[in-house]
């Protein structure tokens, strides 16, 4: 975890990028700290990879200024261009990018090689590097007599041999099986914790995300749209989109409502929710005075006893009920909305019926339709 | 998301000066090589004046050559003899569908004979299809004699039989085979799985697929038989058969050469054939090859049970008539006294062999072909694959100008780029020192080489994932480091063929260098030609011998080494 005193490694100032005249990345600034994990997480087309390129110097931005460790390696408008060689990063590509004309100790050997390290060194090197990503013993194999998840460990040891300031990976895990992917999620985690290498991640997984990050950059239309934690971005999420993107989503829509009690959101008529936050929530209400409450699953608690709702509290219809054998995953359908919810086996629900939720006033948030 | 980027990247705005300085001076390299020639042949068809005299605007040139009748037959005559793409189009996707789908035996061998066929030189397979073919002595008319069955190869349909066998099919198929190799097998099996006869899926999934790799190699072939030239002036001169080259060989073998005339009919020949090139390129740039990507390509052998045999079978007597039969019978021929007569009593003899093998005309010219050869190819090489990695890899300004230049050595015939070269040799003191060289030689025929050798290095460079170049430039290596350990390597099983395919091409060409060359660089091809043109048919078929020795090798070598490095 990035501590408050924690050095910018890298700092990324007004990034833009244009591809024939469309504007794939739009100002986007961020700082990566020493030692930290950052994130950037984001669906397809959002210009995560476009930004890990430009950090790289694979590309070169159209407006903006990059800095590594006090260095300006790119700045577009004096024309100051780092080549990628010269940069002292690693990269790691989604598609692994393994030399299939080179063995695994070639590979690892190849960065060292160009640094005109010695030769006792290289060797030392590169077993340490392979014994690290738990290849040693493979050192004579082809890259491409290498499995899947061998050839991502391949290109890892390939990329931290040399001791780049930065690692930066574009997707690694996705070209392998959902199995592999998790434990090579777990062993990136705890080779950063080793090595204490600063580490950019892109990915549009978002329990990769969650998993991995110390801190997550959220991505969409070339812009940034929230950096923080993954429990701050979790939590308090700054837009719908934030919301929808980390976790699962339930969506209301409903009124503004001025009542004796101050003010609420109504709910099919019928239902009124009261959040905490209510000034807060109150410049979030389209004009007309519609406005959309989003929640996530674990906020809805299942009442048990029968009476009608009060404040904060819905009524849903059980559209079917499915055991997953430690619990149940009801669906549900309620404010016209539908929703899975899953439960614990000693709610006795049965298709059909309707229950009451109750929704935790402080967890609501509210943006405008 | 990297996808998007890698194929956008392509098309960026932004430009820094030396991009455009670098394709500057490429454009104008690639221009100068290219265009002298074609601005030589438009500038002289539009000569009015006699040979003696100074250059003078008017369409003489032009209303003679399209007012003579031997020339309008010519023109017909080419393209009546070049429906044969047509045929071998789809000979050759047949072919080629069989040889990497379907698990027939000695496919690699039905393969390999067609690699021979492609780097054969066609004048020697012309030379023993006399020795089979003759109407008055031809072996097979011989044998056909009691059924009353006569053929002859010296006609139109000769020279279509030949033309077809040795070089449109095999060249087709050597081409089209890789493209079919790297097309996954699942795109078909998913036609299948949807209920796709073979048939249906044939017509509705792998034709289309192939489109435009179909249309490039219909396109290659078309334009190498326009200008075919050496079987043409062999078959079809003594019966008064022209096709477009060899009528311009002849209007330039006049006393004094009708030039202009020559010219002008190139010229004509120059804008259909610039016209194809123009509507190749929009036709190419507005689909995608489903051909590049070469990762995850997989797919099994068809097993077809027992038609297999039959299969095999027919194609085995396919490559023996077209590759092995002329070639057996050209060595018998060149070990006779007389060229062709078997009847005669004792009609074999090593003597002409020992004669040629023991001439020192013979061993120059030996050294001649092989310094040509290695000379070509590995300048070429070394070009080939600069320009090649600046129109795929670079930004630099220029590039579809440059895509479009490169393929104009192809649209003129061989002899008319000599004839262009030779002119600028002798007309410009500064080039002086070139002609009869072996330096201008090589000149004119990396000029000729030029299109396949660009056209493969680039699709080589556009099917390794740019990643893998990437990466080792992230890891810290310079550029030219990186290009020397990543990149060639990667290549390596392309050069190898650039290099044995522009080889070839040095050693087997005539038309190109017989006006540029002198006695003293006189390569074999060269002394094939004047030995065949005098008659001596049986120096002619030694030499055409060795140098099918060469293409063997040629064939044997880059096949050796472009499965190692596929294994």
């Amino acid at each position: 975890m990035p501590q408050p005193s924690a050095k910018v490694i890298l700092s990324v100032d007004g990034l833009s990028k244009y591809y024939d005249g469309v504007c794939v990345l739009d100002q986007v600034s961020f700082q990566v700290y020493e030692r930290e994990i950052l994130v950037l997480l984001g669906p397809s087309g959002c210009g995560k990879s476009t930004t890990l390129r430009l950090i790289a110097g694979l590309e070169r931005p159209d407006a903006g200024v990059v800095r590594l460790k006090e260095n300006v390696v790119v700045d577009a408008r004096s024309g100051i261009f780092t080549p990628a060689e010269k940069r002292n990063m690693g990269m790691v590509f989604q598609a692994f990018a393994v030399w299939p004309h080179l063995t695994v100790e070639e590979h690892v050997a190849f960065p060292l090689l160009v640094r005109r390290v010695s030769k006792n060194e290289i060797n030392a090197k590169v077993g340490r590097a392979l014994e690290v990503v738990g290849l040693s013993g493979l050192e004579k194999r082809l890259s491409t007599q290498l499995s899947g998840g061998q050839q991502q460990r391949l290109a890892l040891a390939r990329a931290l041999v040399y001791e780049p300031d930065i690692l930066l990976l574009d997707e690694p895990l996705s070209n392998l099986d959902a199995q592999l992917r998790q434990q090579m999620r777990l062993e990136l985690k705890n080779l950063q914790r080793q090595l204490g290498t600063t580490f950019i991640f892109v990915t549009h997984d978002q329990d990769e995300a969650m998993t991995l990050a110390h801190r997550v950059a959220l991505m969409r239309n070339g812009k940034i749209e929230q950096v923080g934690t993954p429990q701050e971005v979790y939590d308090d999420p700054n837009s719908l989109f934030v919301h929808s993107f980390l976790g699962t989503s339930i969506r209301f829509e409903g009124r503004w409502l001025e009542d004796s009690q101050g003010g609420c959101i109504q709910l099919m008529n019928r239902y009124r929710l009261r959040f905490n936050a209510l000034g807060d929530g109150r410049k979030n209400i389209s004009a007309d005075g519609r406005a959309l409450a989003a929640l996530r699953p674990e906020d809805l608690q299942i009442v048990t006893e029968t009476r009608p709702p009060q404040d904060n509290e819905i009524e849903a219809e059980v559209r079917d009920v499915i055991n997953l054998g430690d619990r149940y995953e009801l669906a549900l359908k309620g404010c016209d909305t539908e929703f899975v919810l899953e439960v614990s086996k000693r709610h006795r629900v049965n298709a059909g019926e309707n229950i009451l939720l109750a929704v935790d006033p402080a967890r609501i948030k509210v943006w405008p339709i | 998301m990297a996808d998007l980027s890698i194929a956008a990247s392509s098309r960026a705005v932004w430009r820094q000066p030396s991009l455009i300085w670098g394709g500057l001076t490429l454009v104008a390299v690639v221009a100068a090589l290219t265009l002298t020639p074609v601005l030589f042949i438009i500038v002289n068809s539009l000569n009015a004046a006699p040979p003696s005299e100074n250059w003078r605007f008017g369409f003489d040139g032009w209303r003679e050559a399209f007012s003579s009748p031997r020339t309008l037959t010519a023109i017909g005559y080419t393209f009546l003899l070049n429906i044969r793409s047509v045929v071998g189009i789809v000979v050759a996707l047949v072919l080629s569908w069989l040889l990497t789908r379907v698990r027939i035996p000695l496919r690699n061998f039905v393969e390999f004979s067609l690699w021979i066929a492609y780097f054969l030189p066609s004048l020697p397979l012309a030379l023993s299809w006399i020795l089979l073919l003759d109407p008055n002595y031809g072996l097979i008319n011989h044998l056909m004699q009691p059924i009353g069955m006569k053929f002859n190869i010296y006609s139109l349909l000769g020279i279509f039989w030949i033309h077809l066998t040795a070089t449109t099919i095999p060249i087709m198929t050597i081409l089209l085979a890789p493209v079919l190799r790297q097309l996954d097998a699942s795109l078909e099996e998913a036609a299948r799985m949807c209920g796709a006869g073979s048939w249906q899926t044939f017509r509705r999934v792998l034709i289309p697929l192939l489109g435009p790799a179909l249309f490039t190699v219909f396109l290659a072939a078309l334009i190498r038989g326009l200008e075919a030239f050496q079987v043409e002036l062999l078959l079809g001169k003594p019966i008064g058969v022209f096709v477009y080259a060899t009528r311009i060989y002849d209007l330039i073998q006049w006393e004094p050469p009708l030039f202009p005339q020559a010219m002008a009919l190139s010229t004509l020949f120059l804008g259909i054939l610039f016209l194809l090139a123009l509507f190749y390129q929009r036709y190419t740039s507005t689909r995608a090859f489903a051909t590049v990507s070469g990762r995850g390509v997989s797919f099994r052998l068809m097993d077809i049970g027992r038609v297999r045999y039959a299969i095999s079978a027919l194609l085995i007597i396919f490559v023996v008539i077209s590759v092995y039969l002329p070639l057996a019978v050209l060595i018998v021929g060149s070990l006779m006294k007389l060229f062709g007569f078997f009847t005669i009593k004792d009609p074999f003899s090593t003597r002409h062999w020992s004669l040629v093998l023991g001439d020192p005309v013979f061993l120059s010219a030996v050294r001649n072909s092989i310094a040509l050869g290695v000379g070509t190819a590995g300048i070429g090489l070394f070009c080939y694959c600069l320009v090649g990695y600046a129109l795929v890899r670079t930004k630099i300004a220029g590039r579809s100008l440059i895509n479009l230049l490169i393929w104009l050595p192809w649209a003129i015939p061989g002899i008319l780029l000599g004839l262009a070269f030779l002119w600028l040799f002798l007309s410009a003191r500064v080039f002086a020192p070139l002609y009869g060289s072996y330096l201008g030689l090589v000149l004119v025929l990396l000029i000729k080489e030029m299109p396949i050798g660009v056209h493969m290095t680039k699709t080589a460079f556009v099917q390794i994932s740019e990643e893998l170049e990437q990466v080792g430039r992230v890891c810290g290596a310079p550029w030219f480091y990186n290009f020397r350990r990543i990149v060639v390597p990667l290549i390596s099983p392309v050069l190898v063929s650039v290099f044995a395919i522009v080889f070839m091409g040095a050693v087997r060409d005539i038309d190109t260098i017989i006006l540029v060359g002198t006695a003293n660089t006189r390569p074999l091809s060269i002394l094939m030609m004047e030995y065949s043109m005098a008659g001596e048919m049986q120096a002619a078929s030694i030499l055409g011998v060795i140098l099918s020795l060469f293409a063997i090798a040629i064939a044997l070598v880059s096949r050796k080494i472009g499965l190692r490095s596929a294994a």
